[in-house]
């Protein structure tokens, strides 16, 4: 497994055991590690996008859930390897709360673009 | 020994139904737009809200979208698109996918000013105004017809998913997560609506 992508399963890891102190810091946390490189075949972004739910009791919130999405650029039309990657450990770490949202090409870029979103509790 | 039991009012609660059955299909279509038109707003709250800065050519990372494609969203709305109907269902669907094309015009430096803004003279001074430097520039194929325009499918999908060099603000799926209790609270509303005078009429049997 690549360095790097060590980190997003580190986040997804710590977000959905209920480690993560605060969900909304450890995902960027990861996306700073995994981020763009440019001189790459393929790179990927992870991002927490919005608070999808929340659970109210006692004046205050019991759960809440995010969901989050993991983006995949890659020149290789099969991934390199990163796609069996992402899905085995969203599989893992995120149940059944994940899927493939889109499949896109970017002709201006030549670059394959595949988005997964997921739902955690934090 | 056989038992006889009297039910009165069968013969109107089956009445009741047989019209119930028949208005079905219309009810169910006024509850879907109903439910679509709840999407459509919290998707239009959602584009509203999207953030956006001046056209850039995002040659390093990512930027946001311009005010520019903002608007192409603003102005095509989420369309609601035609009912499906057959004998035993009705669907239809809220988005960009009919919405057609749009002329973008970013307020940016064209190439021919990047090229030659050392030769703009200003009185006896070689410099550049802000204004000179920037003007309107069409993007597109080409300078004539349908193809000089955008896809709004396209803009919309660039925002919501992101791509290499736009960053990602998932709006639509924001708004599906926001609006779907609402419109599904409408959509039920709607139906007991239309068929409470049958209901209350049953009761009243």
């Amino acid at each position: 497994m690549p360095d790097e992508y060590t980190n997003l399963v580190n986040a997804l890891k710590a977000l959905t055991q209920g480690e993560a102190p605060d969900p909304v810091v450890t995902l960027p946390m990861a996306e700073n590690e995994w981020n763009t490189r440019p001189d790459s075949v393929s790179y990927g972004i992870v991002s927490l996008d919005f608070e999808a739910d929340a659970l109210r009791g006692d004046d205050g919130k019991r759960t809440t859930s995010y969901e989050g999405s993991v983006d995949l650029f890659s020149l290789v039309k099969e991934g390199a390897g990163w796609v069996k990657l992402i899905t085995d450990t969203l599989a893992e770490h995120c149940g059944g709360s994940w899927s493939l949202n889109s499949l896109t090409y970017e002709r201006s870029t030549s670059l394959f673009h595949w988005e997964w979103t997921f739902e955690v509790s934090g | 020994m056989a038992y006889q039991m009297k039910v009165d009012g069968m013969a109107e609660i089956s009445e009741l139904l047989d019209k119930m059955e028949k208005q079905a299909p219309k009810v169910a279509s006024r509850a879907l737009y109903e439910g679509a038109g709840v999407m459509a707003k919290e998707i239009r709250e959602q584009i509203e809200a999207i953030k956006t800065e001046p056209f850039k050519y995002a040659k390093e990372g990512q930027r946001l979208p311009s005010p520019e494609e903002k608007e192409v969203l603003l102005n095509a709305g989420a369309g609601i698109a035609k009912f499906d109907k057959n004998s035993t269902e009705v669907d239809t669907s809220v988005g960009f996918n009919s919405a057609g094309y749009a002329d973008v015009k970013f307020k940016h430096m064209s190439r021919q000013a990047r090229t030659n803004y050392k030769k703009v003279k200003f009185g006896n001074k070689e410099s550049v105004s802000s204004n000179a430097m920037y003007v309107l520039v069409k993007h597109g194929l080409a300078d004539n017809g349908a193809q000089n325009q955008k896809p709004i499918g396209v803009i919309a999908n660039s925002i919501n998913s992101g791509t290499s060099f736009m960053k990602k603000q998932p709006f639509f799926r924001k708004a599906v997560n926001k609006g779907s209790k609402k419109a599904m609270q409408a959509m039920s509303k709607s139906i007991e609506g239309a068929f409470g005078e049958y209901i209350r009429e049953m009761n009243n049997l």
